[in-house]
């Protein structure tokens, strides 16, 4: 490479010292890329004369391999031919998937299966429902291709970098624009907040984050899902104390506030209404028609809100409600502890391991199926729920077999239909059933 | 070092600013947890509007202020904001979060343990408002704005008190020990000797205010302070490969420019292209760099490339 002379170099430095040095906040936005035009011009201008900013800048980077993905230049990357190449083919793949899983729908009965929604990075604009943090009803091979799609769609392979803006933190991130990849941005960026130094508070909040972070989390295959937990083995395996229920809350909040920002997942309506229309048409009659006696017939779409409670809508989406799990259930001991929980988020560790730290409407819920009216819903502990009137009644059930009990937090559920289902945990085990959730085997 | 945020007056709260605020309010107090870490409305309010009035340029359209405010870190400015009020339960949170990442940060840019322990225990002095002034309690957290992320902000605080302390006891560091720390920080400069022909440093001076300050910028962190490409490229946000070739560009046009000065102030061609003659210097450095190229820890003197392979991780 040509280099200057030295009078060039001497010149350089013999400009005059440079004043009114930007402040840290100003830097650090200057290096994520978050000022706007006219300030990052005045920032470069002073970075052009002083070293000892240019010094503090170059400090300040995150480690090299976690930013990798900020020298993809995401945003200019959408129309350049190989990934409008890509896009082509995903779009492709994707008409050819759904003509052929309509088909599949159209030949069985309906199954809808709950999952994560996954926040795509740079596509759709920001949606604001109450619920944007899971889809619901996706036949399994339309979810697939539909995941294949997004990450073919967003041009770079899928790492998993620290978000950041960490936090970026994840970081990541509030910064739609400018967020690391959407994947790892919010997952790698959870995982390497992990416990170095594991004391139990921070355990917890570890947890709660990704706890936090699933919901928004891309849509994800079983398997994925699984790889997820298995990243978050370590974590979710040491001890964790019930302390400081408002942490977890407050965290819980935080980091699916952050990521509610991020543009909402593809649009999938004219596929999940047809799949509406398919479960109602086969909804189970087998309820108690006392209430809301409409709600037996009809069978709605369930989410789950960033509190980690339950919510349901009738009106495909339009409104939603919240559901209490808690209420008009047959008094049990996981009634009983959440009732306390929800009465007094208590600082003492409770033996009782279904106890959850309740933050509004219910425990912290992490995946929802539904066949139909059959409704299943888990999460937090290992915490499942089972309701055969879309979600009027409800009575807690705790898969076991040969002595051995589900453990760890509930982060994915299938039903195929009524009778058949498998339940995954973010301890990595896998539970089936094939009697309507009577009894369990683990895998 | 004085610091000032490159920006309008805090103190001024426009109407505009204050109605946006006053929509997302709800929004943004249970999205940040606001409850949970001992903010109220209130002060999440007055906190929101201060942020806006700094950073929200005079005249933008309510689209414009609801944009800014939707890209700013919420949950992050909340418990930095709260922490700076003494709030124990955001502190508390924010010691589970950013513990670990500071003190790891702390050891890459102090690269030794008991200095890196040192700065982050002064940072966190620091950020926890030990200091006070007028009987108020004064933490550096008070002035992150939510426009970057936290962690990358902490990162930038750390950089900063470590380069401050370099700067005050670098007079007191040894010859050996400061070409040694060369690769870190801008070598020592010893006084340029000045050129025998002033229209040289005329032409060069002309020659460089032309050029952007991002080319200048890139000039500077390149040539005077040791810096790598792929380091340069990280610090703007863009490929290596665009760093490698805007500095090729920029030697080629530095050159023509400066030939076409001196030809100005009356140099023969001839006699101009011996001015800027590569001088011995120029050519050992030119050896070497061409050696250390292809490796991403490209460095700016051998000294500094033995250190960095001897202390190896720190």
């Amino acid at each position: 490479m040509q280099i200057v002379p030295q009078i060039v170099r001497d010149r350089l430095k013999a400009m005059p010292p440079a004043v009114d040095h930007p402040d840290a906040d100003a830097l650090t936005a200057f290096a994520e890329k978050s000022l706007p035009d006219s300030e990052r011009a005045v920032v470069l201008a002073h970075l052009a004369r002083c070293g000892d900013c240019r010094d503090i800048v170059a400090l300040a980077l995150p480690e090299a391999d976690a930013s990798q993905a900020v020298t993809v230049p995401a945003r200019s990357g959408w129309l350049t031919w190989p990934t409008l190449r890509w896009g082509f083919a995903a779009a492709g793949i994707v008409v050819v998937a759904s003509f052929g899983v309509l088909q599949y729908q159209r030949s069985r009965p309906a199954t809808t299966v709950a999952r994560y929604s996954r926040q795509e990075n740079m596509t759709a604009k920001v949606q604001s429902p109450p619920t944007n943090a899971a889809s619901t009803s996706t036949g399994q091979t339309l979810d697939t291709t539909r995941h294949l799609a997004a990450t073919m769609a967003t041009g770079a392979p899928a790492k998993l970098p620290e978000a950041k803006l960490m936090s970026r933190t994840a970081p990541p991130a509030v910064h739609t624009p400018q967020g690391p990849s959407s994947v790892g941005g919010v997952i790698g960026g959870q995982v390497a907040y992990g416990p170095h130094m594991p004391t139990q508070q921070q355990q917890q909040t570890t947890i709660s984050q990704m706890q936090a972070a699933m919901p928004a989390a891309p849509v994800a295959k079983q398997q994925s899902a699984g790889a997820l937990a298995n990243v978050r083995v370590p974590a979710a395996s040491q001890p964790v104390n019930v302390e400081g229920a408002a942490t977890q809350i407050e965290t819980t909040q935080a980091e699916v506030g952050r990521a509610q920002n991020q543009p909402a997942p593809l649009p999938s309506e004219t596929a999940e209404q047809l799949f509406d229309k398919d479960a109602v048409g086969k909804a189970k009659p087998a309820v108690v028609l006392s209430g809301r006696n409409f709600s037996a017939l009809v069978a709605p779409r369930w989410a789950i809100n960033a509190a980690g409670g339950l919510q349901r809508s009738f009106d495909q989406g339009q409104t939603w409600q919240d559901v209490d799990v808690t209420a008009g259930a047959p008094p049990s001991a996981g009634a009983k502890s959440l009732a306390a929980a929800n009465a007094a988020p208590a600082k003492e560790y409770s033996a009782n391991k279904k106890a959850l730290k309740a933050p509004t409407s219910g425990p912290g819920f992490r995946a929802v199926a539904a066949t139909g009216t059959d409704v299943w819903a888990g999460g937090s502990y290992g915490v499942l729920y089972h309701s055969v009137d879309s979600g009027n009644h409800w009575t807690q059930v705790v898969p076991s077999s040969a002595g051995v009990t589900l453990t760890g937090d509930i982060v994915g559920l299938v039903f195929s239909d009524a009778q058949h289902g498998t339940v995954t945990t973010s301890t990595g085990e896998f539970w089936s059933t094939s009697d309507q959730g009577q009894t369990w085997q683990k895998q | 070092m004085q610091r000032v945020a490159p920006s309008m007056d805090s103190t001024k709260q426009t109407p505009a600013v204050q109605s946006v605020v006053n929509d997302l309010l709800a929004e943004f107090h249970a999205r940040a947890g606001c409850d949970k870490i001992g903010l109220t409305h209130e002060s999440w309010a007055t906190i929101l509007c201060e942020v806006g009035a700094k950073h929200v340029s005079e005249g933008s359209s309510e689209i414009e202020i609801r944009t800014f405010f939707l890209s700013l870190r919420i949950d992050e400015l909340a418990l930095a904001r709260a922490c700076a009020a003494g709030h124990n339960s955001a502190w508390e949170m924010f010691l589970t979060r950013y513990r670990e990442k500071l003190y790891q940060s702390a050891l890459r840019i102090a690269r030794e343990d008991s200095a890196a322990r040192e700065l982050a225990d002064t940072l966190y002095a620091d950020l926890y408002g030990t200091n006070t002034r007028e009987g108020q309690r004064v933490s550096k957290l008070a002035s992150y704005t939510g426009r970057g992320s936290l962690e990358g902000w902490l990162r930038t605080v750390l950089a900063q008190e470590y380069v401050n302390r370099y700067r005050r006891t670098k007079r007191l560091v040894s010859l050996d020990e400061e070409s040694e720390e060369g690769i870190q920080f801008r070598a020592p400069d010893p006084d340029p000797v000045p050129p025998a022909d002033p229209r040289l440093a005329q032409a060069t001076d002309e020659a460089l205010a032309v050029l952007s300050p991002e080319d200048r910028m890139v000039l500077g962190a390149y040539y005077l302070d040791g810096r790598t490409l792929a380091e340069i490229a990280r610090m703007l946000g863009v490929h290596e490969s665009t760093i490698s070739r805007k500095l090729d560009k920029l030697a080629k046009a530095l050159r023509k420019q400066i030939l076409a000065g001196l030809g100005r102030r009356g140099m023969s061609r001839r006699q101009a292209e011996e001015a800027l003659e590569v001088d011995v210097r120029d050519l050992h450095l030119d050896i070497r760099r061409s050696l250390a190229q292809d490796s991403s820890s490209a460095a700016f003197s051998e000294k500094g490339v033995e250190a960095r392979a001897r202390e190896g991780p720190g």
